[in-house]
């Protein structure tokens, strides 16, 4: 049995565990808390180690998608999870302007600890093309940086992002 | 006639199938080892009630946890159903009735308690069960259906998250200790207040087994929260207990027999003992507080705790904490079946340094504790405080729990002095015939369950990064290059032995197989054996190269059939 291994990472509720729930063939084997920061518009829980999904492509191959966790507090796990992956997923959640730095922080912390292609998804995106464009700005990525609109409830949404990092990886390789 | 077995010829939902598809009512007792049992009464078919003698939490507590009612609502409406006649209101009726819960919240609550209990009756492995034909519905019966369908598919669920927790908290036996350097140390972290108890009960003595008796909750629960717990570096194991034969940790309370024994299982204990009869905390400090602290509250935060040690709050809440989980009657069952423990851990006791755990828990958090009495960690965990008889007796009579049976089938939960299996015993015969042949929807599911009992979880990531470079002085070098550099201050600080580090020397002195030992971090680290000594708030720089490579055995070819098998998904 061969197995493959993603990484899903971005800022502090940008959507990560529910993006891994919407595809994974298991229940998700998630570490969560609540949410202590009032502050935050969050509520709910948050993951404080790691999200584990899996995709069972044939009898020989499997898909492996770990969730890392959000804050920067956790970032010691960042490096654990990201050992061998084949490349990354970053996700912001559009609506939160506030997490674009963090989400910067996060796109260079991976870009710097390992070479393995990434596209950025954008969870909840209201007005396509133009957020989009705004987010490529905010993250200060260049222009060939795959960012695709993403709706991280939605299987088939995260199918396409998902396949969009594939071909990437697809094209590193050659 | 009753339909007799084995749970070692009949798993579980085999039979559960055979109730549903012949749409029996009637009540399935199962019975494991000598005090073990539990029950599940079927109606036409159908799950409607549940209950085990093993761990079960009341439903009056379940609410309260979950914060749907408060601890003196519970209160009152105990007071009005114990006021109440034979036969009247159950505690879920009095609570609806009095405006504290809906009736949704209740069944819903209900529901997780009959799936909670029919899960642990699950997990057992051996066992016997009798399946005895009831005319009509009983009094359990409150109008609950639960679709065994959905209960199996549950605990197959569940089962399948048990069985990657399994690969951290491989045993009930298992101790684990509080970790000597817990990530650095530099990050803080907020706990939920059942983390935080549990916590605080992790000493370095308990096992798995007895913390969920002490909390009061399942081991499923117990073994979730340890492995999170676990998994951000906040515990590691106790080699020198891990080592300790099971037969050795101190045995679990023994249920009461007889009728009173059969009263309290049916009416188990609902609210806490009296503060007048809680143990007495060795030390003088008493600065508990008297409400659960919000999670909030419960941040763990260096600098704070630096600042002003409150290293004699934190040992005398832990001596209350300990007070205020008193086990109640949870008998572990002889033939309990967990997983086993791994070889390397189950050999000769090694000869381990006793480690002070709250000293550990000081340098963790960088305070100084007061005077602690050192433990020796080859005596036996201390026994659990146990309130005394009178108070139990007159909690029992004070606070019932209306949702278990009441006065219908006392044997359910009582062990009978001789088992009754052999007359009628499911050997062979068209009962064997017809489980064995297995309806359609078993079948269906059983290839399902065994897929996930042997699905490859991390073993087979290891497998596709055996190809990668071991850690070598050269990676370390990388890593030192990229960044991920201490502090000067952390360098400056005396690192303790990682604990695998420590578990790998135990190891070597044992003679055993390292591979045994392979976690999920090991596995994601290509074979790395060493939790990552990262400094959390060092980024490495864009120039100073990458640490990290991708898996080099993935070639064109199988990423290209990963995209075709994810069109096709």
């Amino acid at each position: 049995m061969q197995s493959v291994k993603i990484v899903v990472t971005g800022p502090f509720n940008a959507g990560k565990t529910t993006f891994i729930k919407s595809v994974s063939e298991i229940t998700v084997l998630s570490t969560e808390r609540e949410v202590t920061d009032t502050s935050s518009p969050a509520g709910g829980e948050t993951t404080v180690a790691m999200d584990f999904g899996r995709i069972t492509i044939s009898d020989e191959v499997v898909l492996y998608i770990f969730g890392t966790p959000g804050q920067e507090r956790f970032s010691f796990m960042w490096e654990t999870l990201s050992e061998g992956m084949l490349g990354f997923v970053l996700l912001v959640d559009a609506t939160d302007e506030s997490s674009m730095g963090d989400a910067a922080a996060i796109v260079s912390f991976f870009r710097n600890m390992s070479s393995v292609p990434f596209v950025i998804a954008a969870n909840r995106v209201g007005d396509g093309d133009e957020a989009l464009e705004t987010i490529h700005e905010r993250l200060g990525l260049e222009p060939s940086v795959e960012l695709l609109a993403v709706d991280a409830r939605d299987r088939e949404s995260v199918k396409n992002v998902l396949l969009a990092l594939l071909y990437r990886i697809l094209e590193s390789m050659e | 006639m009753a339909l007799r077995g084995s749970l070692t010829d009949f798993s579980l939902p085999d039979v559960f199938q055979l109730i549903t598809f012949s749409r029996k009512t009637g009540v399935l007792r199962i019975r494991s080892g000598v005090d073990a049992s539990g029950a599940v009464w079927f109606r036409d078919g159908e799950v409607f009630f549940a209950q085990s003698n093993w761990h079960h939490e009341p439903l009056g507590e379940r609410l309260v946890a979950a914060r749907k009612i408060t601890p003196s609502a519970l209160e009152k409406a105990l007071g009005i159903r114990a006021a109440e006649p034979d036969g009247g209101r159950r505690l879920g009726q009095v609570l609806v009735d009095e405006g504290y819960i809906t009736e949704k919240v209740l069944e819903a609550f209900v529901q997780e308690q009959i799936q909670d209990t029919i899960f642990d009756l699950m997990r057992w492995e051996s066992g016997e069960f009798d399946f005895e034909l009831l005319p009509e519905v009983v009094d359990e019966d409150i109008g609950l259906t639960v679709s065994i369908e959905n209960v199996i598919m549950e605990g197959s669920r569940r089962l399948d998250e048990w069985a990657r927790i399994k690969k951290k908290v491989p045993s009930m036996d298992v101790v684990f200790k509080m970790a000597t350097a817990p990530g650095e140390g530099t990050f803080e972290i907020s706990l939920k207040p059942v983390e935080w108890s549990l916590l605080l009960l992790v000493d370095g003595t308990r096992s798995v087994a007895e913390l969920a008796r002490a909390t009061g909750r399942t081991d499923f629960e117990v073994a979730r929260i340890l492995y999170g717990l676990f998994s951000a570096g906040l515990l590691e194991f106790a080699v020198e207990e891990t080592a300790t034969p099971p037969a050795e940790l101190p045995a679990a309370p023994e249920p009461e027999t007889g009728p009173e024994s059969a009263l309290a299982e049916e009416f188990p204990v609902e609210s806490e003992p009296g503060p007048e009869h809680a143990p007495e905390p060795e030390s003088d400090l008493i600065f508990l507080p008297p409400e659960p602290v919000p999670a909030d509250d419960m941040l763990v935060e260096v600098e704070a705790m630096t600042e002003e040690p409150p290293a004699p709050v934190i040992e005398a809440e832990h001596e209350l904490l300990e007070a205020d989980v008193v086990p109640q009657a949870a008998p572990a069952p002889e033939t309990r079946p967990e997983p086993e423990v791994p070889g390397f851990l189950a050999g000769p006791a090694p000869v381990v340094e006793p480690t002070d755990d709250v000293t550990s828990f000081a340098e963790m958090m960088g305070v100084t504790f007061g005077p602690v009495e050192e433990k020796s960690h080859a005596e036996p965990a201390p026994a659990e405080p146990a309130p005394e008889p009178g108070v139990e007796s007159a909690a029992r009579e004070g606070t019932l729990e209306p949702w278990a049976p009441e006065g219908t089938e006392p044997e359910a939960v009582t062990p009978e002095p001789e088992p009754q299996f052999e007359e009628h015993q499911l050997e062979s015969g068209p009962e064997i015939e017809r489980a064995a042949a297995e309806p359609e929807t078993v079948a269906e599911l059983r290839p399902e369950l065994e897929t996930r009992a042997e699905e490859p979880d991390f073993s087979e990531l290891l497998e596709s990064l055996e190809s990668l470079e071991e850690p070598t002085e050269e990676v370390a070098a990388d890593e030192a290059a990229g960044g991920f550099v201490p502090r000067a201050a952390d360098v400056e600080t005396v690192v303790p032995e990682s604990p695998p580090a420590l578990l790998n020397e135990r190891v070597e002195e044992l003679g055993a197989d390292l591979s045994e030992m392979t976690d999920e971090i090991g596995a994601l680290t290509g074979g790395r054996t060493s939790r990552p000594q990262v400094n959390v708030t060092s980024i490495p720089e864009r120039d100073q190269g990458t640490a990290l490579k991708r898996d080099e055995a993935v070639d064109k070819t199988l990423v290209l059939k990963i995209i075709d098998g994810l069109r096709k998904l």
